[in-house]
């Protein structure tokens, strides 16, 4: 298992991106090259240099420090609704899993419905009642990120509710809540890994979107999609301020989907396997 | 001549050799077996022939088809399939696309063969089926009826070679002899050379004229079937031979004993019910069942796939419950599921697949500790002890209770399925096929396991299994299941000797001759 | 196959329904009381008393919501508060720009990213399978808005190919209102020909490995023979369902993308309707969208109805 880390460069590259870019957003926390509100027209529209390596906006704040903290936005949006997504899903598919009959017909009647709200629906809805704001994407990210994961777990826990270590467990007369905590959770866990890196490059994408049509963060607060958002009427004259932001997220997103792709392969090795094990009969 | 000649062919995967140096010849007309256990390298041998071998495998060594080496490039080679080689694979329910109708892909390998004369209806007719099934998708058919396709498919091209790898392994005794008579037949009349891969020496010895023996991806001995049935030169064949001969185990004085288990009129009835499907009648896998086990008695549950012996195992066990009707065991009366907590460390239950009974993310110690979760009032030191005990008794060491499962063979993980079993100290232990997902050499050892600990611990055992001979050696009493009845019931002797009911006819016909 | 699509009919207009119910709880009755919200907190009690009586706020909930279903098939989907304009024909304008939108980019997506994952799968482990999956990998990444900014930056500005942005209407000319569309629409189109791309890849990678390949070579197939034959189609089922996925990722990106390129789509009159809280209008827009993204979804399990076997015949 250990080896089988080292032996894939493509993994520990999107890895070791993704946390850069994770440990980068946290910096901005304490530091940043620039203050964030720090705004100087007369050094507005700086090209990358030096003093400031990613040039500066149309306020004369500097683009790095932005970038930055928009990484930090990116990432706390992301996996805050994951952590709803993850943590409402899961037991969901569990429990559709473990019970059937009308529980599991619920759930099945729950994912067809969220599935029909697309994440932007759910945040135009959200935006009408609460004004926008990045709770707003998180809530609304978050809830299409429920069924997702509810499928995941569910589809998981049936393939391995049929093995017969479960069967063994309800006959050692465990019950189904704890069969599930012991023997399906722990052996469907990569799956849910796999799909929360999935799920965090996907959610990072629809903030941005959601802040660059107003719907998501505001204004005092940073994020990449805001910053694409102002340089919306400038981007013909200064390209660099829409150049700038977009490949972050697009590195971010490219560094997130490429350690999935990774994990998947080494976490879930049972298509490899089983062509193996087929023919060596 | 010979048609198939192969000379030190060596199959690796990532440098591991799968097969070594193997070298044979097959003479035109002759009725080739392949025999070994998993990991042998006999499927292998099969695909290297047909140029079918996965991408990953390197292999080095020359095979010849009538007198050529094989053909490079993968045109030649596809045709080469198509015109001359024949091929049944082992997996009926994947081996056809689920999308298309089976007439149309045999008409596909007709069209491949250039064959102008046959035609689908006629090659099914030749397999045994109704020219009628033309139209149907393989979900509409059977195991054994989607297997005739297969071979239908393969005589497209009216080849000179037929290979068929474990063709009848997934299928039940019926229906593999069924299967097995019937490409004899074809090879007798189309007068074909044949290939036949198999685990099983008895289905080898009822086709075969001349048999390879495999063992760990090296050839043991070639020898012609009567001298391997007779005089068998190595020791690996002698045990394969073995192996198919089972020395009577059972033989119990039950007269002064009492009642274990009484079962009564128990239904297990599935509705097929939808919200929108029209009414249909609902399916009843058990249906009206009674008999009595009586302690230290070893009862036997024969029947076809889908004769409803496993779901009635499992309401025994306490898995699954009864529709109507009531099972006693000691004087407690229960259903299935609701069978108490108190009782449940009587019955325990070993599932058929061993790879499947262990979860992969707990030592053996965890998982064997499990069913002792039934009797809380065992000290934490007697709990050790429990563990100690049931794992040395089914041969193993206690130091293996720290392991992981893929740590383990399939045969020891039988064992340890057994040992979990056994920690209870039950009464009652329901095996559901508890040999047929082991490879033939290790199934006599663990039945012996199984008839050692019965007389030990004075266990009582409710066997299910297909397998007459394993039934025969092992039970003092057997049932014949079918369609969720018991159609007949007796001691093994009295009852294969005499079968009345035409299932149990059918039974005994279809069992392939013994060896010796 | 018709109980198999009778029941898929039903299980649409089931959560149709509910998400009618969702819809209206949340905008009509979450609020408290609809009209001060729509005039906010300034507002006189005589306008809000008005507003009451035109939105027939003082009928029970139940019947509200009746009255708005029925409302809608009869293709009344009430006033805008905002804009005192019928909300349909509103939607109805605006649907001229969005629907052609969207359709377009899943046409284009469809044609780019399908053969592409043939291709790719084709060549499996070979430099065009990296070469193409890098390219997908950075597709599937990128923002579909900024994207559009990317494509606008370079035939708009650098090759002054294209207009930058705005709409001319259809009736007026036909070909300006196209071009109008055409940056969009591969700005949306793009990522998700990405997307399809790798599902494809993957689809058909995975059914190469299934016996029934192995059962077609054996009959005399080529590798590439067999998998025409029988793997594209066997792999299209993942296929299908992400094609029903995508539609509503399409009208997500449609509503963003419409920005880029100052489109007056539903997306624009949308976010208007958000700012200035036109509950009628954002009521009627959502319920639409959420229409056309079940229909979506119903279609395509009807058409794996026709594509499996094993599907109709069950009935599940």
């Amino acid at each position: 298992m250990r080896t089988a880390w080292m032996r894939h460069p493509g993994l520990m590259l999107g890895l070791a991106a993704s946390f850069a870019f994770a440990l980068l957003g946290l910096l901005s926390l304490v530091w940043t090259p620039y203050p964030i509100g720090d705004i100087s027209i007369a050094r507005r529209f700086a090209v990358p240099s030096p003093d400031h390596w990613l040039g500066t906006d149309q306020l004369g704040r500097d683009m790095l420090s932005l970038i930055m903290s928009g990484t930090l936005t990116s990432f706390t949006v992301g996996a805050t609704a994951i952590i709803i997504g993850a943590g409402i899903g899961v037991p969901l598919g569990l429990a559709a899993a473990i019970y059937g009959g009308p529980v599991e017909w619920l759930v099945l009647r729950f994912s067809d419905l969220a599935f029909a709200f697309p994440s932007i629906i759910i945040a135009i809805l959200i935006a009408t009642l609460m004004g926008p704001g990045a709770a707003n994407a998180v809530i609304a990210i978050g809830i299409f990120n429920i069924p997702v994961f509810a499928q995941v777990a569910r589809g998981g826990a049936l393939t391995i509710s049929t093995l017969d270590y479960v069967a063994a467990a309800r006959l050692a007369g465990l019950s189904r809540p704890a069969i599930a905590l012991r023997h399906l959770l722990p052996n469907i866990a990569s799956l849910i890994i796999v799909q929360a890196t999935i799920q965090l490059s996907v959610g990072i994408l629809a903030e941005a979107g959601f802040s660059y049509i107003g719907l998501g963060t505001q204004p005092p607060e940073t994020s990449l999609g805001l910053m694409l958002r102002d340089a919306q009427n400038l981007f013909l004259i200064h390209p660099w301020l829409s150049i700038a932001p977009g490949l972050a997220i697009a590195v971010i997103v490219i560094a997130l989907n490429i350690a999935g792709d990774g994990l998947r392969d080494i976490l879930d090795p049972r298509l490899r396997r089983q062509e193996v094990g087929r023919v060596a009969g | 001549m010979s048609l198939v000649e192969i000379e030190n062919l060596t199959i690796r995967f990532g440098g591991r050799p799968a097969l070594s140096g193997l070298s044979l010849a097959i003479a035109r007309g002759e009725r080739f077996g392949i025999v070994g256990e998993s990991g042998s390298g006999k499927s292998l041998t099969a695909l290297a022939i047909t140029g079918l071998l996965p991408d990953a495998a390197e292999a080095t060594g020359v095979i010849r088809f009538d007198g050529k080496l094989l053909p490079t490039d993968e045109r030649a080679m596809a045709a080469l399939r198509g015109h001359r080689i024949g091929i049944v694979f082992q997996e009926p329910m994947t081996a056809l696309n689920p999308l298309m109708r089976v007439g149309a892909q045999i008409d596909e390998a007709l069209d491949l063969a250039d064959s102008s004369t046959r035609e689908v209806a006629a090659l099914l007719q030749e397999v045994g089926l109704d020219s009628s099934h033309a139209i149907r998708f393989p979900h509409q058919l059977s195991g054994g009826q989607r297997q005739r396709v297969m071979i239908a498919m393969a005589l497209a091209s009216d080849p000179d070679l037929i290979i068929a790898d474990e063709p009848t392994s997934a299928l039940d005794v019926i229906t593999q002899r069924r299967v097995l008579d019937l490409i004899a037949e074809i090879c007798d009349r189309r007068q074909m050379t044949l290939i036949f891969i198999s685990h099983d020496m008895r289905a080898v010895a009822a086709l075969c004229n001349r048999v390879a023996v495999l063992k760990a991806g090296e050839l043991v001995e070639t020898v012609p079937t009567e001298d391997v049935l007779r005089r068998p030169k190595a020791a690996y064949t002698q045990a394969l031979v073995d192996a198919t001969q089972m020395a009577p185990r059972a033989n119990h004085d039950l007269s002064d004993q009492d009642l274990l288990l009484s079962v009564e009129g128990v239904t297990r009835a599935y509705s097929r019910n939808g919200l929108f499907s029209r009414r249909q009648p609902p399916l009843m896998a058990v249906n009206d069942v009674s008999f009595d086990v009586t302690r230290g008695e070893v009862l036997a549950l024969v029947g076809p796939s889908g004769c409803g012996k496993t779901t009635l195992a499992r309401v025994i066990a306490g898995l699954d419950s009864a529709t109507s009707g009531t099972m006693t065991i000691d004087s407690t009366p229960y259903h299935g599921a609701d069978l108490p907590r108190e009782k449940r460390g009587d019955i325990s239950l070993v599932f058929q697949d061993p790879f499947g009974s262990f979860n992969p993310r707990l030592t053996i110690g965890k998982s064997l500790a499990e069913p002792l979760r039934l009797l809380p009032k065992l000290s934490p030191l007697d709990r050790e002890q429990r563990l100690i005990e049931a794992i040395e008794s089914v041969g193993l060491d206690a130091s293996m209770l720290t392991r992981y499962p893929h740590e383990f063979s399939g045969g020891q993980r039988q064992r340890l399925a057994i040992a979990r079993a056994l920690v209870t100290r039950p009464r009652l232990v329901v095996l559901d096929e508890p040999v047929s997902a082991l490879d033939v050499s290790v199934r006599g050892a663990v039945l012996d396991l199984l008839a050692r600990l019965q007389s030990q611990f004075g266990l009582t055992y409710l066997i299910i299994s297909h397998d007459l001979d394993m039934v025969a050696a092992m039970a003092d009493r057997v049932m014949v299941m079918e369609a969720g009845r018991i159609v007949e019931a007796g001691s093994p002797k009295t009852l294969f000797a005499d079968p009345r009911h035409s299932l149990t006819k059918a039974l005994m016909a279809a069992r392939l001759p013994d060896l010796v | 196959m018709t109980l198999y699509i009778l029941r898929r009919l039903a299980g649409f207009l089931v959560t149709l329904l509910i998400a009618a119910a969702v819809i209206f709880l949340l905008l009509d009755l979450l609020p408290g009381d609809p009209a001060r919200f729509i005039l906010g907190i300034n507002a006189t009690p005589e306008s809000v008393a008005a507003l009451r009586l035109q939105m027939g706020l003082d009928d029970p909930a139940i019947l509200r919501f009746g009255n708005w279903l029925l409302g809608m098939f009869r293709g009344d989907f009430g006033m805008s508060q905002t804009q005192k304009l019928p909300v349909a024909d509103l939607i109805a304008a605006r649907m001229a720009v969005t629907l052609p939108l969207t359709l377009f980019a899943m046409v284009v997506s469809i044609v780019i990213g399908l053969p592409l994952g043939i291709l790719a799968a084709m060549h499996r482990g070979k430099p065009l399978d990296t070469i193409l999956m890098v390219i997908a990998q950075a597709g599937v990444a990128v923002p579909n808005f900024w994207f559009g900014m990317l494509l606008t930056l370079l035939f708009a500005v650098i090759l002054r190919w294209l207009p930058t942005g705005g709409f001319t209407p259809w009736h007026e000319n036909p070909i300006a209102a196209f071009r109008g569309l055409l940056l969009p629409g591969l700005a949306l189109a793009l990522p998700q020909a990405a997307i399809l791309a790798r599902v494809m890849r993957t689809a058909l990678v995975d059914v190469s490995t299934q016996d029934f390949i192995r059962t077609a070579r054996a009959k005399g197939m080529t590798f590439g023979q067999a998998m025409w034959r029988h793997g594209v189609r066997n792999a299209f089922l993942p296929v299908l369902t992400i094609l029903g996925l995508q539609f509503a990722f399409l009208i997500a990106g449609t509503i963003i993308v419409e920005n880029v390129f100052f489109l007056p789509g539903l997306g624009r009159l949308i976010a208007t309707a958000v700012t200035e809280r036109d509950l009628v209008l954002v009521r009627s827009a959502t319920i639409i969208l959420v229409l056309a993204v079940s229909a979506t979804m119903l279609i395509v399990d009807i058409a794996y109805g026709f594509v499996d076997p094993r599907l109709r015949e069950r009935g599940a």
